[in-house]
């Protein structure tokens, strides 16, 4: 595992929105924002990211609102909110920007493609199509209700669980996800942990976990998919592996809504795709980077 | 009109651009003789609250802000009043069994549209948002909807 800390550091103020930027690179060159994942942070790309400025881009990577050092979360529905921050930091890089982005980060880079192709030049995406059909199937309307006011009572009236220490919460984080190599596992914890009275708390903004039952489904996530006209790159791992769900029947379907997306599959590799294979990962963006012109 | 209510509390959640909040609507239920606990709460952006951190809202937000009226354990659930794009959320609350009542204002939603035509909705929206300063610049101090009067 090799890991560069950030040339900079620092945050950018959106208006109504205060956003922790880590960036490696020249200034000069090309921007790329990279997106991390749900309950992740920008450290994750530690490994991806110093190989990309190596290439000669000025990689960016936000915590988005909520995670990290981020500001806090206003509202149980952020899906579009932070889009519209990722629009304005892009806007303030000299667009058209790159965007790589995993997972959840995966789904903001296509949704900011969609919204305003004017600033997004190209998008590669891991493992971030989307959750499965099952994730849509409708459950009962008064339970799922009950159970969204479950959480956002406990969410008002209890603190954040503290951890005693990050070896906890190290040993929590790798249950979730088994593939990781531990010391990405501490890595992850590390930034994505503060300290607090008594131990240490996740930095994700409790409130990210807050949510209602509403209209969406396949059905908008194809809709949104079919406003991309970037170039995009779709790297999933071969592996079965947490929040990898889709069936191949659903790729293949996802797929058919990205127009002139190339996929590659990444042997050995799970959801986290860039950090188990990361010399695959740069030689596929390397490829379709020199097939796009860009 | 006769005395209504009898302990029942009755939560309103204004409507999105109310001015002054649920100011009037708690002029009115108390000059209506409501003889519970009358809650009409001045929901973010609006009479005396601060507009949302983070200038993200969306209707279903008003059940957060109102969830310590209606908390499991805590007493008589009110009768919850619902006006405007709030009747979604005055459903939720409903739906989840924390009211003892469903009043809709004016709160049965928008014509219904297809997946495409909401995307389209929300992208042109979005994009209208980023361009506006006003939207995308930090909130000028006590910039609230007020209605004169308002107690």
């Amino acid at each position: 595992m090799q890991l560069a800390a950030p040339d900079r550091a620092g945050f950018v103020d959106l208006g109504r929105m205060r956003l922790r930027v880590w960036e490696w690179g020249h200034v000069a060159d090309p921007p790329v924002l990279f997106l991390h994942g749900a309950y992740d942070h920008g450290r994750m790309w530690d490994g991806l990211a110093p190989r990309l400025a190596h290439d000669g881009f000025r990689v960016v990577a936000p915590d988005l609102r909520g995670h990290g050092d981020s500001g806090r979360l206003s509202s149980g529905h952020t899906w579009a909110a932070m889009t519209l921050d990722l629009a304005l930091l892009a806007r303030r890089l000299g667009p058209p920007v790159g965007v790589v982005g995993h997972s959840f980060g995966g789904g903001q880079a296509l949704y900011l493609a969609g919204v305003w192709p004017e600033l997004v030049d190209w998008v590669v995406n891991l493992d971030g199509l989307g959750p499965p059909a099952a994730a849509f199937e409708e459950r009962d309307l008064i339970e799922s209700v009950t159970a969204g006011l479950a959480v956002a009572d406990r969410v008002r009236t209890s603190p954040p669980r503290v951890f005693t220490n990050r070896t906890q919460m190290a040993e929590r984080r790798q249950q979730v996800n088994g593939r990781l190599p531990r010391a990405w596992i501490d890595h992850l914890v590390l930034h994505g942990s503060r300290p607090v009275e008594g131990g240490f708390i996740w930095k994700t903004d409790p409130l990210f976990g807050v949510g209602f039952p509403s209209g969406f489904d396949l059905t908008f996530i194809a809709a949104q998919h079919d406003l991309v006209t970037a170039p995009i790159l779709v790297l999933t791992g071969a592996e079965h592996d947490t929040w990898s769900d889709l069936t191949p029947g659903e790729l293949g379907g996802r797929l058919a809504h990205l127009q002139g997306a190339r996929h590659q599959v990444v042997a050995g590799a799970g959801h986290y795709i860039h950090i188990e294979r990361p010399d695959e990962v740069v030689g596929a963006i390397e490829g379709f980077l020199d097939e796009v012109g860009a | 009109m006769t005395q209504t209510g009898g302990d029942t509390p009755v939560l309103v959640l204004h409507d999105a651009g109310d001015v002054g909040g649920g100011g009037p609507w708690r002029i009115a239920l108390t000059e209506a003789a409501w003889t519970g606990p009358v809650l009409a709460p001045d929901l973010p952006g609006h009479g005396g609250a601060p507009a949302p951190s983070g200038g993200a809202y969306e209707p279903a937000d008003a059940v957060l802000h109102v969830l310590a009226h209606v908390a499991p354990d805590g007493g008589p659930r009110p009768v919850v009043v619902g006006v405007g794009v709030h009747g979604w959320a005055a459903q939720l609350l409903a739906l989840g069994g924390r009211s003892s009542g469903l009043v809709l204002v004016d709160g049965l939603g928008g014509p219904w549209m297809g997946p495409v035509e909401a995307t389209d909705r929300v992208r042109r929206w979005l994009r209208a948002i980023s361009d506006d300063p006003d939207a995308v610049g930090p909130p000028p101090a006590n910039a609230k909807l007020t209605w004169p009067g308002t107690p």
